[in-house]
């Protein structure tokens, strides 16, 4: 697992060596998300505080798109060729009928628990996004992520969809991830991340589908005791009153049992291990998309030479002929 | 996958220390294909006087079963007693069985096999609990006779003892729909109700605790797929120290496996198939209630000849026909006997069934705590467990690098 200063190492020492050591980049800006998310029909308010330099904060509310649209701008900038930019966290479902769908997909199709709406792990994916951002040396830098974190309304945004020419031609570089690399370096990385990425990848999806088991244990528990509930009979007779109590003793173990299992647990374990998962699995999909802008690029510079190379001795021979 | 502990049976109301425990193990498919058939060990072990030995076994196979149940509720239905239900015959599970050949016992059928065999036990030893059925010579001879029984050939579904049975069920829920009992006694009216209350709250029960199982299961399940997600991870993973912290996650991930796959056996084997037999068992409880409402209809049925007879006989008085009246005497005479026979035999099973029910009662309370006793002590166990292998893998995950 490559952490954040091997990262900026590793993108500045391709080929080139610096004699000294690079100075850490403090990042500009510092983000705190705070609980204040409110959410209005479709559209989710985030409230950020922003401080500068320890002083001056701003609280200034974003939404989700306002996100996307800076992601956007930072990895179609011309400065962000070549790095690895950190990956968007995924937009959570607000509307019913996605939280239907997505229920649906990871509880099973016939359940009826709907997920309920986690701001606070929204709150900390996305914090930690800007965090990446800010302390990235390059990226911290760009005007948009300046923008975006100074100024009260947030930028103005543009409807951001892939058209099908940029589909098209993404689908053909894709082909071109099979091209050896003319350098070790790049190519054993490529290696690895061809073999980690689908690790990880199924890594954090079987941690999910754990958290949901669990989940479904619970609320299953919570029918139970439920019927528990309506067991117990009229205090009349003697083995009736014993069972009345065993059954309260039992109903109430199966329901402290039940609430560690959603709340407590499921929350941690999510957002701890979950959370690193998912990011790292994101994070390694943005390594390889660099790694494939790089193959690219290596392949029409090689196809370039090699047409300058056949072109060559004709055009030798032509000039030689002028002359 | 821990096999239920063999239930031990105090003789109930007596206070003496006798005791009789059966255990039902070893299944065995005998022949092959579709006249093959399951056997299995019946064990028992007993100080109670009436039996030869302290401590014997006899093979039995499915079929023995069926048929000494029905032997029993042939016999002691009418007289007031609940008769524990036997498991229910699974075509498609027998037909399994016998098509399958020995080698490749999957995992499927094994079960199958020993929800069965825990299932015969649990029949055994509610029925041995029982005074009355367990000094009934069938039943001795079911447990004592080292040779193997005749074939109950008429428990088979398609024979014709089978297909008269039928019709006679159908009669009898025809009979329990459409006739209506003038309850006199107040006990009875408010039991009745008890028991289809009982009955409603069972079942919503044993519908949670099934849908816990399945859960159960599915997380095992999960749980065993990322522990193969991480070990796959841990070896691509270049870095030592986190591609062995990933190895020991994967490790004890596959341990916590092992244990949510046993809390679900537990789950089902002590929680949902125990409430599964009381819901039977009050089926059992609700065909004792019809015997009873039965003898009323004989009763009152010939209450009614009774009348007619009378009448007759007044009849053939006012008309003067003495050879009328003679018979018409004698017919009165013995539909009269009929009706105080009838009478004292409703009023026996009325007390018997009081009696039954109040050691029914008993015995479910204990039933009950016996179960949740064992599940939360299973359950107490799984999670130390649980929390015993994050315990040895916090070292490791600290010293990450």
């Amino acid at each position: 697992m490559l952490d954040e200063g091997s990262v900026s190492g590793g993108s500045a020492s391709s080929g080139a060596s610096s004699p000294e050591p690079e100075e850490p980049f403090i990042p500009k800006f510092k983000v705190k998300f705070s609980d204040n998310v409110s959410k209005d029909g479709e559209s989710v308010r985030f409230t950020l505080q922003v401080s500068q330099n320890g002083l001056t904060t701003n609280m200034l509310e974003r939404e989700f798109e306002d996100f996307e649209y800076l992601d956007h701008c930072v990895s179609t900038s011309q400065s962000s060729r070549g790095l690895i930019i950190p990956p968007i966290p995924q937009r959570s479902a607000i509307d019913p009928f996605s939280v239907e769908v997505q229920s649906k997909r990871l509880m099973g199709v016939e359940s009826k628990i709907l997920i309920p709406d986690e701001f606070h792990k929204d709150c900390q994916q996305l914090q930690k996004y800007l965090e990446l951002l800010l302390s990235h040396p390059v990226l911290g830098k760009n005007e948009k992520l300046h923008e975006f974190l100074t100024q009260k309304n947030p930028p103005p945004r543009t409807k951001v969809k892939k058209g099908l020419m940029s589909k098209l031609s993404d689908s053909l570089d894709a082909r071109k991830s099979s091209y050896r690399d003319s350098e070790e370096f790049f190519q054993k990385e490529r290696d690895w991340v061809t073999k980690y990425q689908p690790g990880i990848a199924y890594t954090s999806e079987a941690l999910t589908k754990i958290t949901c088991a669990q989940l479904r244990i619970s609320h299953q528990l919570e029918e139970m005791v439920t019927a528990l509930k309506i067991s117990t009979c009229p205090n009349d007779l003697v083995h009736n009153r014993q069972y009345n109590n065993i059954n309260t003793i039992f109903l109430d173990c199966m329901d402290k049992l039940k609430v560690p299992e959603t709340e407590d647990k499921g929350q941690q374990e999510d957002m701890a291990l979950g959370s690193t998962l998912g990011l790292w699995s994101r994070y390694t999909h943005a390594e390889s998309a660099m790694l494939l802008e790089r193959t690219c690029l290596m392949v029409d510079y090689q196809a370039c030479n090699r047409a300058l190379d056949k072109a060559k001795p004709n055009r030798k021979e032509a000039v030689s002929t002028l002359v | 996958m821990s096999s239920p502990k063999l239930q031990l049976n105090q003789v109930e109301g007596e206070g003496s220390d006798e005791y009789i425990q059966i255990g039902v193990s070893d299944p065995q498919k005998i022949g092959d294909g579709m006249s093959s058939y399951m056997a299995y060990k019946v064990t028992t072990k007993t100080n109670v006087s009436y039996f030869r030995k302290k401590h014997w076994s006899v093979m039995r196979r499915f079929s023995d079963f069926l048929g000494l149940h029905r032997k029993l509720n042939e016999k002691h239905l009418h007289s007031g007693r609940v008769i524990p239900p036997a498991p229910e015959k699974s075509a498609i599970g027998t037909t399994k069985i016998k098509l399958g050949s020995d080698k490749n016992a999957d995992s499927g059928s094994s079960d199958f096999i020993e929800r069965r065999r825990a299932a015969l036990e649990r029949y055994m030893n509610r029925t041995s609990a029982h005074s009355t059925l367990r000094a009934d010579p069938d039943f001795r001879e079911f447990i004592e006779l080292d040779a193997e029984l005749p074939r109950a050939t008429a428990t088979s579904a398609l024979s014709s003892a089978g297909v008269l049975r039928l019709f006679n069920r159908v009669g009898e829920t025809v009979n329990k729909m459409t006739f209506k009992m003038d309850e006199s006694d107040q006990w009875f009216e408010e039991k009745t109700q008890q028991i289809e209350s009982l009955d409603a709250q069972l079942r919503k029960l044993q519908g949670s605790m099934e849908g816990l199982v399945n859960y159960r299961r599915d997380l095992a399940l999960s749980t065993a797929a990322f522990a193969k997600a991480t070990a796959v991870l841990s070896s691509v993973e270049e870095h030592s120290s986190l591609s062995r912290a990933l190895h020991q996650l994967s490790e004890s991930t596959e341990r916590t496996h092992t244990i949510h796959h046993a809390q679900a056996d537990a789950d089902f084997y002590v929680l949902s198939e125990n409430t599964k037999d009381y819901i039977h068992l009050i089926a059992a409880v609700k065909d004792v209630f019809h015997e009873r409402v039965k003898t009323f209809q004989t009763w009152q049925h010939s209450q009614i000849t009774l009348a007619k007879k009378r009448e007759a006989k007044a009849k053939a008085e006012l008309a003067g026909r003495m050879d009328k009246v003679q018979q018409a005497q004698e017919e009165v005479s013995e539909w009269e006997g009929k009706v105080e026979r009838s009478q004292e035999e409703f009023e026996r099973i009325s007390k018997a069934i009081k009696k039954e029910m109040e050691q029914f009662d008993v015995m479910r309370v204990k039933d009950f705590r016996d179960m949740i006793i064992k599940y939360l002590e299973d359950l107490m166990t799984s999670q130390q467990q649980i929390i015993k292998v994050w315990e040895t893998f916090i070292p490791e995950a600290k010293a990450i690098s």
